[in-house]
């Protein structure tokens, strides 16, 4: 029952980071599907009548960390695009790194 | 012993972010101790003739994680420390002559020792959940470091790189989750003499190579590459290309060779060749219509990465004949385009440092204004095709010549068409270089920092010297079979 809703919290967040443009709504949804993995996990420990499996807990908590700094550092870079280009959505087709003029020194 | 590959980078990177005003020494002191330790720990595993195994704080799986040290970990070891060298003594160079900002170099030395010491322990670690920890170390530095760049688009395309990666890292902690799931242990030798052909195991790796694709920047997911590593500073995108890619193939490698054979069907094999065709053919096609120095490299990497993967339809095969052969092909090849690439990309900042910018035709006149960095891209470029002697020549020749044991003969084709396809980007990269110098003015680059891309072409090309050294410790791996 639990790894049926994991697999849905993951496949609707997989689904949100190919779909939504925005980009928020992007890191939103990848943190959706994480939840979605870390509920699949934390239900794999239980086996049968044995008590819980401990393995399973300290993976869910090392990944939450791991989760919450990666969207703290992606929160940043999305503000920095956002003062950089006034957008909050990339092109699909990553725009050319601009060349820089002939003869102008692009470091000055 | 091993474990100080992973600590003492660590410990120079926090030291480098603590004691900023002195992050240039403290960082060269730890790149050379790491530089040592690594020295060491290949020689003593090749001496051993075996595996190295520890556990980490004497506990054995399942509850503790260990590190496994075998011939492919000790060569990936090697590469890292002879590029990691390079870019530290390379960089206060380029960045005293390019950037005024000392902020940038204090954040560029802790970053970096960061990338070391993880993609060290990538290398090492033999328990699939810490290498997903690692993997997502080796993500978040990797952005932070192309955000070092002065352009104002700088973040978009880190931002770029980070969403795709962390997609990536998601689907490979899924299939963590479900090989748990079904097997209750982490550990990858474990791993492999517990598991059974079935859906979840299949499913669990279909998710696992998905997302190391994508971090890998295998065709079609290398879209996020070029921007990215043509837009770092020289120095970073030399980690990201040399380095960074590997570490991902490494590991994919890596779960292919223990895992893949019992559980994934033939024709997953296949899908990857196909894949590998496509990154081969559009990556050259891509590096030739470039008009700026560094995309031309970076699509050239993602041209590269096809290589590598040829390697992949082999492990899957019935037969199993030549598969060990086919992979040490691959790897001496991840070998020689590590060093290469790295030469290319440095050399490319000595002509960005000498010409201020990046065009291919700021290379006008560059074989006589500047003969040793012009010696350095032709040889790396050489390097990258393969002639005969060199080390991608070898890793190309164990590929193609496996490919035809395993009756796979028309992906040796594309060995063959892949590397007339380099040569044709190589030359097109060098084409203005020996123009004339009429009315270019150029600064002068100490010989030192031109000697650094020189050496590293000549170490790839120089690889296949090496043959017997390369065989003898690759194989040492689990199965032993030799």
């Amino acid at each position: 029952m639990f790894k049926f809703v994991a697999v849905g919290l993951f496949s609707v967040g997989l689904f949100g980071v190919l779909a939504q443009p925005h980009l928020v709504r992007k890191i939103l949804a990848l943190n959706l599907a994480s939840v979605g993995v870390f509920l699949f996990m934390i239900s794999t420990a239980e086996r049968g009548a044995a008590p819980a499996d401990p393995v399973p807990h300290a993976m869910v908590i090392t990944g939450i960390v791991v989760s919450v700094s990666s969207t703290a550092f992606a929160l940043t870079l999305v503000s920095r695009v956002y003062r950089s280009t006034r957008r909050i959505h990339l092109n699909w087709w990553p725009s050319r790194p601009r060349q820089n003029k002939p003869g102008r020194d692009p470091w000055k | 012993m091993e474990i100080g590959l992973i600590i003492l980078p660590f410990f120079g990177a926090f030291l480098a972010f603590l004691f900023h005003h002195r992050a240039t020494a403290i960082s060269l002191a730890t790149g050379a101790g790491t530089v040592v330790l690594a020295g060491v720990t290949v020689a003593e595993v090749y001496q051993l003739g075996h595996p190295m195994v520890s556990a980490l704080g004497g506990w054995p799986p399942p509850l503790g994680i260990r590190l496994r040290i075998d011939g492919l970990s000790a060569l990936m070891l090697a590469m890292t420390a002879v590029v990691g060298g390079a870019v530290s003594l390379f960089t206060p160079g380029y960045f005293s002559r390019v950037r005024t900002n000392p902020a940038i170099t204090a954040m560029f030395w802790p970053l970096w020792l960061f990338v070391w010491g993880t993609l060290n322990g990538l290398f090492m670690a033999a328990d699939i959940f810490t290498l997903y920890v690692l993997l997502e170390i080796i993500m978040l530095a990797g952005a932070a470091l192309v955000i070092l760049s002065p352009a104002e688009f700088a973040a978009s395309v880190a931002l770029r790189y980070l969403l795709v990666t962390m997609t990536g890292s998601i689907l490979y902690l899924m299939g963590v989750a479900i090989l748990y799931d079904f097997h209750a242990v982490l550990d990858i030798t474990l791993l492999a003499e517990a598991i059974q052909p079935g859906w979840g195991p299949a499913v669990a790796l279909t998710l696992m190579t998905i997302g190391l694709m994508t971090k890998a920047a295998l065709f079609p997911f290398h879209f996020w590459l070029p921007p990215a590593h043509a837009l770092a500073p020289a120095p970073v995108s030399a980690i990201l290309s040399a380095l960074l890619i590997k570490g991902a193939f490494y590991l994919l490698l890596r779960l292919w060779m223990e895992l893949g054979a019992g559980s994934l069907p033939y024709a997953a094999g296949q899908v990857i060749g196909v894949l590998a065709m496509g990154a081969i053919v559009w990556g050259s096609i891509q590096a030739m219509r470039q008009d700026s120095l560094k995309l031309l490299i970076a699509y050239s990497t993602v041209a590269q990465v096809g290589f590598f993967f040829l390697a992949f339809p082999m492990l899957l095969s019935a037969e199993g004949a030549g598969a060990s052969e086919g992979w040490f092909g691959s790897a001496i090849q991840v070998t020689a385009h590590g060093l290469a690439k790295a030469a290319l990309f440095l050399a490319a900042g000595v002509v960005l440092m000498a010409r201020g910018q990046e065009q291919l035709t700021a290379m006008r006149g560059l074989a006589w204004q500047l003969p040793l960095t012009a010696a350095a891209l032709a040889l790396a470029g050489l390097g990258l095709f393969g002639p005969w002697l060199s080390g991608a020549g070898l890793g190309k020749g164990m590929l193609a010549e496996s490919l035809h044991n395993d009756n796979q003969w028309w992906w040796a084709q594309l060995v063959t068409l892949g590397s007339l396809l380099t040569a044709a980007y190589v030359l097109v990269m060098l084409r203005y270089a020996f123009y004339p110098p009429r009315d270019i003015t150029s600064r002068t680059v100490p010989v030192f920092l031109q000697i650094i891309p020189l050496m590293l072409a000549l170490g790839s090309l120089l690889l296949g010297w090496l043959e017997p050294a390369l065989l003898g410790l690759l194989n040492i791996h689990s199965g032993g079979q030799s």
